[in-house]
């Protein structure tokens, strides 16, 4: 059946309850899978099917709004009934400050699918898992310990009352694996997880080699000192640390619940720095023509040469503080997960989050940003730095990483840990404490996808190291 | 799609599609898995309510010459079934190795995790109104929290197992939370701490809670406002029983789990039945624990849960295993194979896991310091199974400085290696000092299953700084 047509039943019982306000999103997931274990295939996995849907109800009463949802996987006349009394005793229980129905306009062009894992997903992660295994047997000192390449199709519609009819396919590709290096008792890993929308970005064969010398060098690797000094994150450190700080301070729903940090035409990082949230970007993670609601994605500048100027807003909170939505409503969980789900998400109601937060790229390469650094530490993964998104605290256990000595990569790094805050902030004793955003002191001249983020590599200045 | 079936009709359909498999493969199994509950997050601008627990289906699976074979579907019909158990009964693994599974006594079962109030029986109106309540009461109790953020979460998991050897297992999990999270600003500067419970418990969770409670975390959450700038470097440090808990789980018990040993990605690989801490600790992995979140009746290869030690008197005692890694190293399957749900795979996974009593008071921990850190209200901890780093954070801590808590800070991350974090362990809490909390923990980045982790108050010596 397709998910047109699953909906026609919903939107039957909907307009004979005379049920006003609603929005129906539908979504199918087909996921392909297989995992190692050493050079072994562990486990094949698929097809994993799962076709859910979810009704959200809309009631206005005096000054408030009450929104409901039901979801469920069943298309049974009595079923689609239940889910619906569900979104119905939601949206008379619950009070929003508002909501306008979004309204039905035209979707920018932008590219999430892969036509080969649309057509063939089996075939293309055998491919895949041949080409690793070949790729990973030219190491004679590491071992995969685990691998999994996995790959989805999902496709989603959304209709709702106020006429919208969307419909999209994407696709996405994991791969996450552990390579390890031993020397006698001495033992050292290179752990990377990456989401990619298409198979080729995988980049197999430029990735391994790179990955496999990251946990050759880790062998070596010493703990850092206790100072303060300069740091170089990748595109995917930053990926964990931006979207959930910079992003939640430029959601509307922050500012209406008085925890945002910005205002509109204040500085709040240095002059060097320009940060978007761009919903259209090709083949990033957080793409997509629309949002969750059926508004159209766009691309909406946040910070412009260190001077915060937009916010983002879902249909909730833009018709709650006046304005328009800019394609910002997800069906996230409210989690800091830095991997948030690809899947299963229609039973989630919409909430405001970034789509994808894009550094602009800077002038410099990254071999020019690490010659023209003293004294430092280039960070390529860090045990786990998810950022909070209130305090915007960061701080993790360095696992990879190498020291900078007189403008070159020296001494491996593992242990200790890298600490700061993304926004500038103030002590107990009221004295400022420069963040990220304020240190920054290089931006390279090439951005990477990187989870929800498109960024360049970022050096930035003065920041604490905890060590022995 | 699924259609609504009673337990007994899902039972049939698992019964007839494992009879198609017998014979074509070594062993196979089926799980029907349905999650239903109410999910209720209010802060000062939104009520949300919904189900995003809500899933259900079936996940097929099968073995043969080493390798596993798996196919997920949520149609019972069956139609759909025949084909997945067709397609499960032809495949031909890619490689091939000679371990075949050991083979287990089948067994019957239909339970229920019992609790007080069971969730599904309480209207959601009911649930909105103590929300609202929890909400209130924290909003009232100080000018300077600038808004609530409570999240309460309730789901009603039923699993029912069926394998070729002859097993047919049903259980129902109820577990029910409440975080609740006052923000306090003063002067620009925001801070929040948090509360945390739940478990296999009812919706006695919400009713037994009481206006002090909400009170307390209200006031750590202000008393952060005037927290100082933590200390950088390596100390004392005191970890209290939540922190111990994610100790116990992120950084030593992901070593202990039998997959990563076969492999060949742990630090603990070579350490079975040698020594790795003092005397009197013990650690235990106890899937039986009465109210603990991670609890249940059997798992998702239909084992009986248990407590397993995997310490005992400072000595590593075994590992964790599911039914594969139990049969390669001749050991006994411990009730540990889980899934997040019949859309992800299986694994070796924790339960409840803590840190036994020792026999230390915390005002005599403290008093022996000169100079330390104690980290309070774990947020998170990451493992690192292969090389045997840590990383544990906490919402809060103190100085201790000559004897005495000082200073208040917000944030802590503490890193160490686990092999040198252990023997540096020199206090152990008092019985009366227990606890344990709920939680959700991924194998890695994804696959998140319900866990615990606990313990007492420990003394050890690691890394600290701002987190």
């Amino acid at each position: 059946m397709s998910l047109h047509a699953c909906i026609d039943p919903i939107k039957k019982i909907l307009t004979k309850e005379k049920i006003g306000e609603w929005d129906i999103y539908i979504e199918e997931a087909v996921e392909h899978e297989i995992q190692l274990r050493n050079f072994d295939i562990e486990i094949i996995r698929g097809p994993i099917t799962n076709l859910g849907y979810a009704v959200r109800i809309i009631k206005s009463r005096k000054n408030k709004v009450g929104i409901g949802i039901g979801a469920g996987n069943s298309l049974k006349p009595v079923h689609i009934r239940r889910f619906l009394d569900t979104a119905s005793v939601g949206a008379s229980i619950t009070e929003f400050p508002g909501y306008i129905m979004p309204r039905p306009k035209e979707y920018p062009p932008v590219k999430i699918a892969d036509s080969k894992i649309v057509s063939s997903a089996e075939t293309v992660i055998k491919d895949k898992i041949e080409e690793l295994l070949s790729l990973l047997k030219e190491s004679k000192t590491v071992l995969p310990t685990f691998a999994k390449i996995r790959t989805y199709r999902i496709s989603t519609v959304i209709n709702n009352s106020a006429g919208i009819s969307a419909e999209k396919k994407e696709t996405l590709v994991y791969i996450e694996l552990a390579l390890k290096a031993q020397q006698g008792a001495k033992l050292a890993e290179y752990w990377p997880a990456v989401y990619v929308r298409r198979v080729e970005d995988l980049q197999l064969d430029q990735q391994i080699p790179k990955w496999t010398r990251l946990a050759e060098d880790t062998l070596n690797a010493k703990v850092p000192k206790t100072m303060k000094t300069t740091v170089i994150f990748t595109p995917h450190v930053l990926g964990d640390i931006l979207p959930n700080t910079v992003g939640f301070h430029c959601l509307g729903s922050s500012v209406y619940k008085e925890i945002s940090r910005f205002k509109k035409e204040q500085k709040v990082g240095s002059s060097e720095l320009t940060i978007y949230d761009d919903g259209i970007y090709d083949y990033a993670l957080g793409s997509s023509p629309f949002d969750d609601e059926g508004v159209p994605h766009s691309k909406t500048t946040l910070i412009e040469r260190g001077i915060h100027k937009n916010f983002l807003y879902d249909a909730m909170y833009a018709a709650t503080l006046h304005t328009n939505p800019t394609g910002n409503g997800q069906k996230l969980p409210p989690s800091r997960l830095a991997f948030p789900r690809v899947d299963t998400m229609y039973p989630f109601l919409p909430s405001s989050h970034p789509t994808n937060i894009t550094v602009e790229a800077g002038d410099m390469s990254l071999d020019e940003m690490i010659a023209t650094t003293k004294e430092g530490i280039y960070v390529e993964q860090f045990s786990d730095i998810q950022s909070d998104p209130l305090t915007t605290s960061f701080g993790s256990e360095i696992r990879n990483a190498y020291l900078i000595k007189k403008g070159e990569l020296s001494t491996p790094l593992k242990g200790g840990q890298i600490s700061g805050f993304v926004l500038d902030s103030k002590n107990n004793k009221g004295e400022k404490k420069n963040g990220l955003l304020t240190e920054v002191s290089g931006i390279t001249n090439k951005a990477k996808i990187a989870y929800r983020c498109i960024a360049p590599f970022m050096r930035f200045d003065e920041i604490q190291v905890a060590g022995k | 799609m699924v259609d609504d079936v009673s337990s007994e009709q899902v039972k049939d359909v698992l019964a007839k599609t494992v009879e198609t498999l017998e014979g074509n493969v070594e062993y196979a199994d089926l799980l029907f898995d349905k999650a239903e509950g109410v999910s209720i997050r209010k802060d000062k601008a939104e009520e949300r309510v919904s189900s995003p627990a809500a899933i259900q289906g079936v996940v097929l699976r099968a073995y043969k010459l080493g390798q596993w074979r798996e196919i997920s579907v949520n149609d019972l019909s069956d139609r759909r079934m025949k084909e997945a158990a067709h397609k499960l009964s032809r495949f031909q693994p890619l490689s091939k190795n000679s371990i075949r599974l050991d083979e287990l006594k089948p067994w019957k079962l239909d339970g229920e995790l019992d609790v007080k109030i069971r969730p599904s029986e309480v209207e959601t109106e009911e649930k909105l109104e103590h929300v609202r309540r929890f909400y209130n009461d924290s909003m009232n109790c100080d000018r300077r929290i600038i808004n609530t953020v409570v999240t309460y979460s309730d789901t009603t998991q039923e699993r029912i197992f069926a394998n070729t050897e002859g097993s047919l297992l049903r259980q129902t999990i109820p577990r029910t939370s409440l975080i609740l999270v006052p923000i306090a600003k003063q002067n620009g500067k925001m801070d929040y701490d948090y509360l945390n419970r739940g478990g296999t418990v009812g919706f006695e969770l919400l009713k037994d809670l009481e206006e002090e409670t909400v009170r307390e975390t209200v006031n750590s959450s202000t008393d952060l406002l005037k927290a100082s700038t933590p200390p950088s470097g390596h100390f004392t440090v005191i970890l209290d029983p939540g922190m111990t808990g994610i100790f116990a789980h992120e950084s030593f018990g992901h070593g202990c789990e039998a997959d990563q040993i076969v492999r060949r990605r742990s630090y603990l690989a070579s350490y079975n039945g040698k020594r790795v801490g003092f005397d009197e600790l013990n650690i235990c992995d106890d899937g039986t624990l009465l109210g603990g979140n991670g609890s249940f009746l059997f798992d998702d290869e239909g084992i009986k849960s248990r407590k397993n030690y995997i310490v005992q008197n400072g000595v590593l005692r075994g590992f964790l295993h599911e039914r594969y890694s139990a049969s390669l190293m001749s050991a006994e399957p411990t009730g540990n194979g889980r899934r997040e749900n019949f859309l992800r795979r299986l694994f070796v996974r924790m339960t409840n896991t803590y840190i036994e009593p020792g026999d230390y008071n915390l005002d005599e921990m403290i008093e022996d310091i000169d100079e330390g850190v104690m980290l309070v209200h774990g947020v998170s901890g990451m493992e690192d199974p292969l090389a045997g780093g840590m990383e544990l954070k906490s919402k809060r801590g103190y100085m201790i400085e000559k004897g005495r808590l000082t200073k208040v800070f917000s944030t802590l991350t503490l890193t160490e290696n686990v092999l040198d974090f252990l023997p540096s362990i020199d206090a152990v809490g008092k019985k009366d000092q227990f606890g344990i909390v709920r939680g959700n923990c991924g194998k890695g980045h994804e696959d998140l299953v319900p866990i615990a982790g606990g313990g007492v108050y420990v003394r050890a010596k690691a890394v600290v700084s701002q987190g």
